[in-house]
């Protein structure tokens, strides 16, 4: 038996040339179909993209030009006006609304008996509420005393001395200042109604039940 | 010719096609997928860009209309307010700070002992302040069940102001307050 190979152009494999042909034409297929699908995709996609930057301009020059003729037909002093007045009776509502029996309560509950209260102004500004308080004791110990207790009851905060007396009796005088947040709503004539918003600025009241008051224990 | 090139060239007839359809596939997505891909992406963001620019535009509108429709109704408001709950004039202020504390005094048992008047206006408001500073004397209890009454009173009184008098005497029974007692009146236009 001859195992020489005579011929002069030596075989190669025809089937595996074949199938690496046919591999490579379904990848350019697969690749041509991803291609004219990602086209079409995209091309739909465009389409929609240029149409609704067409409507959001449309409509954004529509709002803007509306806007505009709205503020033309404003006073802007007349609102200026009506403005200040709805702030200033909102602080107005506010100082109504305010429950004196309710501080009291709470002043009442923290006071140590060495120490007196003998005067108490609120003020209001930009929804604060201070609390001026001109009170006296027989030591310091027992305005530290009542300072403390007004701190533990949480309605004040940022508790502050401005001026504060030694006398001759030995009396401490002194003149404090507290944030007074109260924790219950306030006590409201019915007369008294919350105004509308306005903006700016804001008008707000809260309305609330008159309560009865806490029964006193002095 | 190696083996390689003998069959390329046997094989030219299947591999040419293929060569070409491949050279069409890259020229198809640099000349057109990518470029489309990239314009969809600007104009992605141009729409995103409109988009926000709407919402400014449609917030603006919105806070002019709010504007319009809270002013008319502060303006009905802040009518009712000075119609229906402040006193009408100056008289009534007065009439309210006299006989209507001295009822809520008798109701509450304590003795109003002394008072005075004053007015004043704030620069640009349409109210005048009446301010009645009251030297009022009772028991503790009373006293407080007075502020009590004058701060569920339907009329409008605000208490500015407890102090306790210097005319306290040790001895005596009940105490001495001074109370700073405010009403308001509308009495002109703001620009007054």
């Amino acid at each position: 038996m001859i195992r020489t190979n005579l011929s002069t152009r030596p075989f190669y494999n025809e089937r595996a040339v074949h199938a690496l042909a046919a591999l490579v034409a379904v990848a350019v297929l697969a690749v041509a179909a991803w291609q004219v699908v990602r086209i079409v995709s995209l091309s739909g996609l465009k389409t929609d993209l240029n149409t609704a930057i067409k409507k959001h301009k449309a409509e954004t020059e529509t709002r803007q030009r509306d806007a505009e003729a709205i503020r033309r037909g404003i006073d802007q002093k007349e609102l200026a006006i009506v403005a200040a007045q709805a702030k200033e009776a909102n602080e107005l509502i506010e100082q109504r609304t305010f429950s004196w029996t309710q501080l009291f309560n709470l002043i009442e509950a923290t006071l140590p008996d060495d120490v007196m209260l003998a005067a108490v102004r609120p003020e209001f500004k930009d929804a604060v509420t201070q609390i001026n308080m001109d009170v006296q004791g027989k030591s310091t110990d027992d305005i530290q005393a009542f300072w403390d207790r007004l701190v533990k009851t949480g309605a004040f905060s940022n508790v502050l001395w401005s001026s504060t007396l030694f006398t001759d009796d030995g009396l401490n005088k002194m003149q404090m200042r507290a944030v007074y947040t109260p924790s219950q709503p306030s006590l409201q004539p019915a007369s008294v109604k919350p105004m509308p918003p306005l903006a700016p600025p804001t008008l707000q009241a809260p309305l609330t039940p008159p309560a009865t008051p806490k029964k006193e224990s002095k | 010719m190696s083996i390689w090139q003998r069959a390329v060239v046997e094989k030219r007839r299947i591999l040419l096609p293929l060569l070409i359809a491949i050279i069409a596939n890259v020229v198809l997505y640099v000349v057109v997928v990518f470029p489309l891909g990239r314009q969809v992406a600007s104009a992605q963001q141009e729409e995103r860009a409109a988009r926000e620019q709407l919402i400014r535009a449609r917030q603006d509108y919105n806070s002019a209309k709010a504007t319009v429709t809270g002013k008319q109704q502060a303006d009905i408001a802040l009518k009712k307010f000075y119609k229906d709950v402040l006193p009408p004039d100056q008289s009534v202020a007065q009439r309210l700070t006299y006989t209507r504390l001295a009822q809520l005094a008798k109701q509450a048992n304590v003795r109003l002992e002394h008072g005075t008047n004053e007015i004043s206006r704030e620069k640009g408001s349409a109210l005048s302040k009446l301010t009645t500073r009251y030297t009022l004397f009772g028991e503790y209890r009373d006293v407080r069940r007075f502020i009590y009454s004058l701060e569920t009173a339907p009329e409008f009184l605000v208490l500015e102001n407890i102090a306790l008098s210097s005319n306290n005497e040790p001895q005596t029974r009940g105490v001495a307050m001074n109370l700073d007692i405010a009403t308001y009146f509308r009495s002109g236009n703001a620009a007054d």
